[in-house]
């Protein structure tokens, strides 16, 4: 595990095991959705500075990213990321239906975004939870991305990230999702703070 | 026999819309189903057309699920409501207790949406 951004070992464990609550919620809630097991690997967390996040992703594909912003006293930024070239086959899965291809192009970002709502929205009630917060959280948005343009993103790439890769194996496909919280220096130390009360308090 | 009755579907997301009207479709053939994709459509059309029930998004570009549901609630006091929302925190869940609304949380499934019609037909 890489940790580049100032947490102690506790804060770590802390946050992997926000996370791995919150990466269970969204497989559950996605079983739920595409009505097929879904088998998830161990999430694997890395604390890493956004100048980084492209090292850590398949670069070789077009990426689809769904953004969601958080806010309280501190602000988060959270995003899904999946190669572009499993987006139709989970979007037929959802639909159901026989739509046409045509169709299911025109419905591909709606239904990844609402796909992204709920994953990005499991991790953020596990995280809400875990540290006693509550988010007001903005309608999900939906970019196709490569990894050049993620790393010329608006974000500073001092930024913090906690990284979350996950392999989600469905009936028929292995789809690598990546889930990403981005906080500012000043959000960082306030959740930092807030982890460390409650860790005093255990 | 069952009196037909007239439902919106308030979320910003097409395939949200589909899939909740489809459910319901199934469940309730003879209902008419009115959509809107944000707040302030919905708030136009519930001031046009007396609607029973709304199964709103919480999280919507411009105007936010609770806030809707306030200013419907002004124009068709009797209607019922239901929160469907991929927002899980239990404070989303507490507000909407103190506001005597059902939340029912995404994804949506029959499940979720069987549980939103129950409330409906209680």
């Amino acid at each position: 595990m890489t940790n580049s951004v100032n947490l102690d070992p506790l804060e770590e464990d802390f946050l992997i095991e926000i996370f791995n609550l919150g990466i269970g919620q969204a497989a559950a809630s996605l079983s739920m959705m595409l009505q097929q097991e879904i088998e998830i690997s161990v999430p694997e967390v890395r604390f890493i500075k956004f100048c980084d996040v492209s090292h850590h992703i398949n670069a070789s594909h077009d990426i689809c990213c769904v953004t969601q912003s958080m806010e309280s006293d501190f602000e988060v930024q959270s995003m899904l990321l999946f190669p572009e070239e499993n987006s139709l086959e989970i979007v037929r899965c959802l639909m159901k239906e026989s739509f046409s291809d045509e169709m299911i192009l025109e419905l591909q970002q709606e239904a990844i975004l609402e796909i992204g709502n709920i994953v990005l929205n499991a991790c953020i009630a596990s995280f809400s939870k875990a540290i006693q917060v509550h988010f007001k959280i903005a309608p999900p948005l939906f970019e196709k991305l490569d990894s050049q343009n993620l790393s010329h993103s608006t974000f500073d790439k001092e930024n913090v990230v906690f990284f979350v890769k996950v392999n989600l194996h469905l009936s028929e496909s292995l789809i690598d999702g990546n889930v990403l919280f981005i906080l500012k220096s000043e959000s960082m130390r306030i959740l930092q703070q807030k982890l460390h009360a409650i860790l005093l308090s255990l | 026999m069952e009196t037909s009755k007239t439902l919106m579907i308030v979320d910003d997301s097409k395939v949200a819309r589909m899939m909740t009207k489809s459910i319901i479709h199934n469940a309730h053939p003879d209902w008419l189903i009115v959509e809107a994709n944000d707040g302030y459509e919905a708030i136009e059309l519930a001031k046009k057309q007396a609607i029973d029930y709304f199964s709103v998004d919480l999280n919507m570009p411009g105007i936010e699920g609770f806030e809707v549901i306030e200013k419907i609630c002004t124009l068709s006091p009797k209607a019922k409501f239901a929160l469907l929302t991929a927002n899980i925190q239990q404070s989303t869940h507490d507000k909407a207790t103190k506001m005597n609304i059902k939340c029912i949380n995404k994804p949506i499934t029959e499940q979720s949406i069987s549980q939103m019609l129950e409330y409906f037909n209680d």
